[in-house]
């Protein structure tokens, strides 16, 4: 098995130190940082993600390989030029205002990690100001609201509006989930995009990219 | 679904009619708790985090007190939802969710159910009428959640003397395989740390039969009189 192979198959293993050190031997045989993470940690991650989808994987060993490929790419970041950025995409995540429930936008959380996207995760009880900064400073290509109660589903089509007004939607994706969250909701309120959980979130994202 | 469910054996039934367009959630409630009072004379149950919507089913009941399901430490979800347990005199389900969100320690969660029965207390709402739901995080998320809502249980059940607690059973399995096994098994281990009810289908014999096999078992369904009932009734499965 290839060195490559053998990196990919420790971050479906979840196996954090071996994933470290595989990827610091890799760089030591002078292999170059940007193709350890494309045809190494990634391929790994990817297969992880479609295991999940399958119900071959669950999510307490999801959340063990995200962490192999973490530990991974840590390594492997000090020698990435800051145009090979390690990670495909930019995604701002927040529990909108007035809601404190965090459980599934931590999940959605765990799934982007792992599939190689970079998460500013805004916490909970996020008002939609708050929001609209986080995009003027971090400029992600996606946002994701997340609402658990039926109260605080009208915040997120607050914070679509102001994003509106203050011209942030262009090149912006928002997705929109929770538990009471509904594909009609989304469109309604001028969301780009529902996912009903945490895996087809991540799907819809890569399928965007 | 009403009826069968009563005739299973449920204590209560809960009714959640919303759906995001907060504006109908009201006339909803409304509508529903008409209904199912036309098939049922068990309890019901009011699930809502509108307050508005809340009033309205309440209101509604006519034939049995009602359960406010739930107040909690959150923004705007304590004093007036307790405010409404204290107008229509119901018992109340209460969350130790607070401003910053579920508290990650047993410690915590207590503290918080500690405030809501002092708030209860200046408005006559003795413990009795509280059933603090210790609250359930999957087990596949952190090994240490479903430790964290057992405690909270004895804790709660030590320390405010009179409370009474409850759990909604299946969130502790969320992403694992073998959902029931581990549903019922956590009933189990809840049951011996004090828990008084949760919510579970009680169409769902096997599930009926761990919740009455425990009780026999840690000594609290005297002389086994409960299982054995449940059993003529047929309502036991292995």
């Amino acid at each position: 098995m290839s060195l490559y192979e053998q990196i990919s198959l420790a971050v479906q293993k979840g196996e954090i130190e071996e994933v470290g050190s595989l990827s610091k031997q890799a760089l030591e045989e002078g292999n170059n940082a940007l193709d350890v993470l494309n045809s190494a940690l990634m391929p790994g991650i990817e297969i992880v993600g479609e295991k999940f989808g399958r119900d071959e994987l669950f999510i307490p060993e999801v959340m063990m390989c995200a962490q192999a490929l973490q530990a991974g790419i840590n390594t492997i970041n000090p020698f990435l030029t800051k145009e090979q950025s390690s990670y495909k995409a930019k995604i701002v995540i927040g529990t909108v205002a007035n809601d404190v429930h965090d459980l599934g936008k931590n999940l959605v959380k765990m799934m982007f990690t792992a599939n190689g996207f970079e998460v500013i995760d805004m916490g909970v009880d996020v008002s939609a100001e708050k929001f609209a900064a986080a995009l003027e400073e971090h400029k992600p290509q996606v946002l994701g609201l997340s609402a658990l109660l039926t109260t605080t589903m009208p915040e997120m089509s607050k914070t679509i509006e102001l994003i509106n007004s203050k011209g942030l939607h262009n090149g912006l994706q928002i997705m929109v989930g929770g538990a009471p969250v509904t594909e009609d909701f989304a469109k309604e309120i001028g969301a780009d995009f529902y996912a009903d959980n945490a895996i087809e979130a991540a799907n819809t994202v890569k399928g965007m990219i | 679904m009403a009826k069968q469910q009563a005739e299973a054996g449920a204590n209560y039934i809960d009714i959640n009619v919303a759906t995001g367009h907060g504006d109908k959630e009201p006339s909803d409630m409304e509508w529903a708790v008409k209904l199912i009072e036309q098939v049922t004379d068990i309890p019901l149950a009011i699930d809502s985090s509108s307050q508005e919507a809340m009033e309205v089913g309440l209101k509604t009941c006519s034939k049995q007190t009602p359960l406010l399901n739930s107040v909690s430490a959150e923004p705007g979800r304590l004093k007036p939802f307790l405010d409404l347990a204290e107008k229509y005199q119901t018992p109340a389900v209460a969350l130790p969710i607070k401003d910053s969100g579920i508290p990650p320690s047993a410690e915590e969660r207590l503290d918080v159910c500690k405030l809501i029965t002092e708030e209860a207390a200046k408005r006559n709402i003795a413990p009795e009428r509280l059933y603090f739901d210790p609250l359930v995080l999957p087990l596949g998320v952190d090994s240490a959640n479903p430790s964290v809502t057992i405690d909270t249980i004895r804790k709660v059940k030590e320390q405010i003397t009179g409370a009474k607690t409850l759990i909604g059973l299946s969130n502790v399995s969320y992403g694992l395989p073998n959902r029931k096994l581990l549903n019922q098994i956590f009933m189990a281990l809840c049951i011996q740390a004090g828990l008084d009810a949760a919510l579970l289908n009680p169409t769902d014999r096997s599930t009926m039969g761990v919740l009455k096999a425990t009780e026999a078992l840690i000594g609290t369904d005297q002389m086994c009189i409960n299982y054995l009932k449940a059993y003529r009734q047929g309502l036991l499965k292995d």
